[in-house]
């Protein structure tokens, strides 16, 4: 999923389900793990379960030793969903040869253009994807695709309309870089720190300095809900300029107050 | 303003249509009216635009009588000033009539009809008729009926009149409803629920009643009587209730078409209102032709006295019921064939809206109307002068004392000695500079840009002089004499004014109130930036004076330092346009329009805090609305990642399914609906409401539209704040976590119990989980069970069954989709392993309170019922299969030492000797030799074995006390093994006592033959019986009687 093909059967819940099994139950094989997951008795159709183990093993979870299924996480182990959030974003900049990684930030850069198309899945946005990543991407991968950029809160899915919108996504990364509350960061600084692991919404930009829709959807958010105070000061060396809108903060971006991101 | 006068006197200055306006008053507030049209025709063409009157010169040309007779109909839509243009003629005409020109006035007054025939009464015209029965019955209509009474008896009428129609209605010769669809409707309306519909209050009965007798709210009410085509549109919930009520088919069958189908709606109203003025008239007692005499004995009378009339009627509508017959009164000419009734001359003025006109009076009065006024609707469009003049009219009277006024009015009312108020509060608002010399009205609480953008942001609909005056004037008024802390408390929605807000993040200290004030305030009556300067040692902020701040108690923000202005500042009428509307929304389109029409309604949801949000019905609006909740909810069940979320897919689907089950609704909305989150009536629900429109009707179901970046951020953010609440609310209700996964799983362990697939487990606290994730399918061998257990297997083993398996093994499989029974399995193990554990726990024991059995979520609750259903029966069952076993064993008993037999080799043993007596007596020639059942001994040979467990689970299951418990020991189906078992024992003992009986036969026999015989002739056969003798013997000996 990360570091070879975009695949649909490898959904988060599922990787996270494997890795429960793997931590509950110790000296597992494989085929047992197998059975678990996918009843034999019960279950029709081809088995996901190897693109689901792939997926877990790209992600540090869980690997094969000693014919056994065993976790490889050396931190605490994960309790739940955000924890595995936090997990694969921090393992992200590890992947930026990835398809997964390419393609995010190549429909990330769409802005609003990405709402001229009914479908992720598009011939256009599949010729564009390949135009800016260099891969051939399939209408399949791309279904695969949604499902983390969803979890990793980059946006949302309207069916198969992609939504950006990074609010979770960043909190995320907020939480990683672990920044000084109430410091005021000058936005280079701040930007310089956030990429370490949010570089995926930053790479490439349409226009140098300027911030794309789903991150500055992903600043404002976090600054109307008062997690960071976004700052312009007319004297500042450098500026950002967030994607343009009527209704929100639209200033130049100078600096940035970090409050703290709630729970 | 002056405080303590405008707190006395606002109410009866500004409310001029309910209590009776006072002529120094009016003639104080009066603003010249400017752009009429007169025509021949009912519509205003372009030609006649191009010629504007004054209501002076329609006074001249109208109004000031002549020899003619004359009926002039003052047309406009409802609030345009039409009564105000009346009441100015009256004035005008009083003052300078002839001295043989009466005058009849019927105000608008409370706008019902027994109200304008009770201003007929008191007019000495009417008193002094000649024909006292005809005054008599118009004082018997004018008296007042118990509501609910005459609510019923209006209800009544209109049935009665459908009833005895034959489908033409109430006058032409066109058809215009089938007969089919008549019977229907007159059995829809025979319909209880149907009835309470209609006479609910806010419905057609109740408006009726109100235009009719009384005017409960006291509000203008100068709608036309009759019913709304919305009347007739139904929503599916009140079809629901009619099919659970059991509802004449026919009521069902008109129902359902007036569900979304809004011809069909508007064809059946048509048809009800052709009734109205017929059923009023019977209300009221009076007959057609009663008002028509009662005018023409008045004309006649003044004729005698040499006297002409002039009738003014303020509102056609008030006389609801009599109209058709009032009209043609005041359409009667002296000429023609009335030529010898003796008639004086009649000028009648009358006014109508536009919408009474087209409904009412064009299909009956057309031809025989001559002169038409048009009152436009926006009478301020192109004089923004007369506007603030307007305003500052209404401030100024209302801040005067009544005595004065009256002194001004009575002394000729001339412009150059109009008074002017001693300003008391809000001096430095701002100022109108009124008549040739000057004079200055404060116009506290506005100021002239006030004036300007608060008139602006009215619908052009709503920018008529009375809705000014009750919206605007009335409202800041209002705000202002109660508390200055808090003014503007008012703060409609201005789209202009909430991109100013959130592009100054300065104010993002304050609280929200706080906030919204300054904002509001800044941006309507300052100059929509956030700046400052110093003028004349006072400092401005917004262009507004620093110590209005103080006064509001609101902060003071310098914002950014500007140059002082020089001379007069730009009219901001000129340049007040919503910039965000401006810049991102394109204007004059019909999609905009349709948006602007709904938010509208949104609007009077957001400022009224009584006003029910429509949605169900099916006009345009209405029907937008109600997408837009449904275009939310299928957002919200597409952007939630729910598997991520924890929430099972089969959770959500069961909720997603259930039909009146919203994640959204809106706060007074006025179909019911259980909703996880409420839209409350706020701003934010105005943009997400905006947002979802715009995605609909512009983006045609998408976000490739203008401006959708702002609105999709809005909704973005909006969704990770009710995120969390539909969550919880699908996992729970009534602070209950959801259990159903649980409830099903103890429903399919018992299904797999009475299937036997439980029979090697000793007790079910010891099951495994993964029992539930085999094949398990239903098996088709027979049984020995008892028929109660055959029949829960049954029902177990059908479709109730087969749904609830689904569920258990759908709620912890981690769907890509939303599939009900995807095969494709992929477990969550972990978390179903331990949610089956906990079950187990339980021992399958759930008391009734613990089932959820009040789930309102019917998907859920069917899983509670399902497995009440099992556990009612559990009791007898295993009392029914007890006691068919006890009786088995006992039988057994009664025919061998069960406890000799401890292995299944005693059980061997017995068929071996039960075949050898068999073979003996076949060999001996024993008549029950051809009883010998050697297939059921081979039966119990076989299955010796079974035979021994059986009796030992049997007597296990009978010494078990808990009935679950007993069930698993029973499900290894002992009553199978024990009654072959038991019936080879009872026949064989039934044989063996034949076989004895038939060898004391032969013994006698043979004692009797041998002295005839030679006895050595039978000496081997007396050998050979004497074996067999022994043999039975024997076998009697050892298990018979042993």
């Amino acid at each position: 999923m990360f570091t070879g093909n975009m695949v649909t059967e490898a959904i988060p819940a599922r990787v996270f389900a494997l890795y429960k099994i793997v931590i509950t139950n110790k000296n597992m094989t494989r085929n047992e793990v197998q059975e678990l997951m996918e009843p034999s008795a019960i279950r029709d159709g081809s088995p996901y379960f190897s693109n689901i183990l792939k997926t877990a093993q790209e992600l540090n979870l869980v690997d094969i030793r000693d014919n056994n299924v065993v976790s490889t996480l050396d931190a605490e182990p994960l309790k739940n969903m955000d924890d595995l959030r936090k997990q694969v974003i921090s393992k992200l900049p590890t992947f930026e040869d990835g398809q997964f990684y390419k393609v995010t930030n190549a429909i990330i850069n769409l802005n609003e253009k990405i709402f001229e198309h009914a479908s992720i899945s598009d011939l256009d946005v599949l010729n564009y994807i390949e135009s800016k990543t260099g891969q051939s991407v399939t209408a399949q991968m791309i279904r695969g695709w949604r499902f983390w950029a969803q979890f990793l809160g980059i946006g949302y899915m309207q069916q198969m309309t992609f939504l950006p919108n990074a609010y979770v996504f960043s909190k995320n990364v907020l939480r990683i870089i672990n920044l000084t509350p109430n410091e005021e960061y000058d936005i280079d600084v701040f930007l310089n720190k956030f990429n370490q692991y949010g570089r995926i919404l930053t790479d490439n930009l349409e226009s140098p300095k300027h911030i794309n829709l789903a991150l500055s959807y992903a600043l404002r958010e976090l600054h109307d809900k008062g997690e960071i105070i976004l700052n312009y000061r007319n004297d500042a060396k450098s500026n950002w300029i967030l994607y343009p809108s009527n209704d929100s903060f639209n200033d130049p971006l100078t600096s940035i107050i970090y409050k703290g991101v709630k729970k | 303003m002056n405080y303590e006068i405008a707190s006395e006197r606002y109410k009866d200055v500004l409310r001029v249509d309910v209590i009776n306006a006072d002529q120094s008053d009016f003639l104080a507030t009066h603003v010249p009216v400017k752009n009429l049209y007169i025509t021949h025709q009912p519509d205003v063409t372009d030609q006649d635009r191009k010629q504007s009157f004054t209501e002076e010169q329609v006074y001249e040309k109208l109004v000031k009588p002549g020899d003619d007779d004359r009926f002039v109909l003052i047309k406009g839509s409802s609030g345009t000033g039409k009564s105000h243009l009346i009441r100015w003629f009256k004035v005008m005409l009083d003052v300078r009539k002839q001295d043989n020109e009466s005058i009849m006035f019927i105000r608008r007054d409370d706008n019902t009809l027994k109200g304008t025939l009770r201003q007929l009464l008191e007019m000495p015209e009417i008193k002094n008729l000649p024909d006292q029965e005809l005054y008599k019955k118009l004082t018997s209509a004018a008296t007042s009926v118990p509501e609910k009474e005459l609510k019923n008896l209006i209800y009544h009428y209109y049935l009665v009149k459908i009833e005895s129609d034959d489908g033409k209605g109430g006058y032409g010769d066109e058809r215009r409803i089938s007969n089919v669809d008549r019977n229907h409707l007159i059995a829809l309306m025979n319909n209880s629920l149907f009835k309470e519909l209609m006479l609910a209050d806010d419905g057609p009965i109740d408006r009726i009643y109100t235009k009719f007798a009384e005017n409960k709210n006291y509000n203008e009410n100068d709608v036309v009587i009759g019913f709304k085509d919305e009347d007739f549109s139904l929503d599916a919930y009140f079809i629901d209730e009619l099919i659970k009520e059991g509802a004449d088919f026919k009521a069902k069958k008109i129902a359902k078409n007036m569900v979304d189908d809004r011809e069909y709606s508007a064809n059946i109203a048509k048809y009800v209102n052709t009734f109205n003025e017929e059923v009023i008239r019977q209300c009221t007692g009076l007959q057609a032709g009663d008002l028509n005499d009662a005018i023409k004995y008045i004309r006649q009378e003044l004729y005698k006295q040499n006297r002409n009339l002039t009738i003014f009627i303020e509102d056609i509508t008030s006389t609801s019921g009599i109209n058709s017959d009032l009209i043609d009164a005041l359409l009667t000419k002296r000429s023609g064939l009335n030529q010898d009734e003796n008639l004086c001359r009649l000028n009648a003025i009358v006014g109508a809206t536009d919408s009474y006109y087209h409904e009412f009076l064009r299909e009956h009065f057309l031809e025989r109307i001559n002169y038409y006024v048009n009152v436009p609707d926006d009478l301020f469009e192109n004089d923004p002068d007369g506007l603030v003049e307007f305003f500052a009219r209404y401030l100024n009277t209302l801040s005067l004392p009544k005595s004065e006024v009256d002194k001004w009015a009575q002394s000729g009312a001339t412009p150059d000695t109009y008074p002017i108020h001693q300003v008391t509060i809000g001096d430095g608002w701002g100022e109108y500079e009124i008549g040739t010399d000057k004079k200055k009205i404060n116009l506290f609480p506005f100021n002239k840009r006030a004036i300007k953008v608060l008139y602006k942001n009215q619908n052009v609909v709503d920018r008529k002089p009375r809705l000014l005056i009750k919206n605007i004037i009335e409202r800041y008024v209002e705000d202002a004499l109660d508390d200055m802390t808090k003014f503007p408390t008012y703060r409609p929605t201005i789209e202009a004014e909430t991109a100013f807000l959130n592009a100054n993040n300065s104010f993002m200290n304050y609280d929200t109130e706080t906030v919204y004030r300054l904002a509001f305030f800044i941006y309507v009556w300052g100059n929509d930036k956030l700046e400052s300067y110093e003028k004349n040692h006072v400092k401005y902020i917004s262009n507004i004076p620093e110590s209005i701040f103080e006064d509001l108690k609101l902060p003071i923000i310098d914002g950014k330092k500007v140059e002082t202005p020089v001379g007069n500042f730009t009219d901001p009428i000129t340049v007040l346009k919503p910039k965000v509307a401006q810049h991102t929304i394109p204007q004059n389109t019909k999609e905009n329009e349709r948006i602007i029409i709904t938010l509208q309604e949104v609007d009077k949801w957001i400022e009224h805090k009584d006003y029910k949000l429509s949605i169900g019905a099916t006009t345009k609006n209405v029907r937008d609305l109600n997408d837009v909740r449904k275009n939310i909810n299928d957002y919200l069940y597409n952007v939630i990642d729910w598997a991520s979320e924890g929430v099972p897919i089969d959770a959500m689907i069961k909720i997603q399914d259930t039909g009146n089950k919203f994640l959204v609704a809106f706060e007074r909305q006025t179909m019911k609906s259980d909703a996880v989150v409420t839209l409350s009536a706020s701003l934010e629900s105005r943009k997400i409401i905006e947002a979802f429109l715009r995605w609909n009707i512009v983006g045609n179901k998408s976000w490739n539209f203008d401006g959708a970046a702002d609105f999709l951020y809005r909704v973005e953010k909006w969704t990770e704040k009710v995120k969390p609440l539909i969550i919880h609310d699908i996992m729970h209700y009534s602070g209950k976590k959801i259990e159903y996964f649980k409830y099903a799983v103890a429903a399919e362990y018992f299904r797999l119990i009475l299937n036997g697939y439980c029979k090697s487990y000793q007790n079910t606290k010891n099951l495994s989980p993964d029992l539930l994730l085999k094949k398990n399918e239903v098996l088709s061998e027979s049984n020995g069970h008892t028929k109660a257990w055959n029949d829960l297997l049954k029902m177990t083993n059908g479709s109730d069954g087969i749904d609830n398996r689904n569920c258990v093994l759908q709620y912890y499989n981690l769907q890509q989709g939303t599939s009900k029974s995807s095969t494709n399995y992929e477990y969550d193990y972990v978390e179903f392993n331990k949610a089956v554990k906990k079950v187990l726990n339980t021992g399958l024991h759930f008391l009734e309170d613990d089932l959820q059995l009040d789930d309102p979520v019917r998907k859920r609750r069917l899983t509670s019922e399902y497995l009440k259903k099992i556990l009612d029966r559990i009791d007898t069952i295993v009392s029914e299969e007890k006691q068919a076993i006890f009786l088995h064993m006992e039988s057994i008993k009664a025919q061998i030492d069960i406890g000799d037999i401890d292995s299944e080799e005693g059980i061997k043993d017995i068929t071996t000797q039960i075949k050898k007596f068999y073979t003996q007596t076949q060999t001996s020639h024993v008549g029950i030799a051809v009883r010998y059942d050697a297939s059921l001994i081979n039966q119990c040979q076989r299955n010796a074995s079974s035979i021994y467990s059986g009796i030992k689970a049997a007597m296990q299951a009978l010494i078990v006390e808990d009935s679950v418990e007993a069930l698993l020991r029973l499900s290894k189906d002992p009553l199978n093994w024990l009654v072959p078992f038991d019936k080879l024992l009872s026949s064989t003992a039934d044989d063996i006592a034949k076989a004895n009986a038939e060898i004391s036969r032969r013994k006698v026999q043979a004692s009797v033959e041998s002295s005839d015989q030679d006895e050595s002739q039978y000496s081997v056969q007396k050998q050979q019986i004497a074996e067999c003798k022994q043999i039975i013997e024997e076998v009697k000996k050892s298990h018979v009687d042993g």
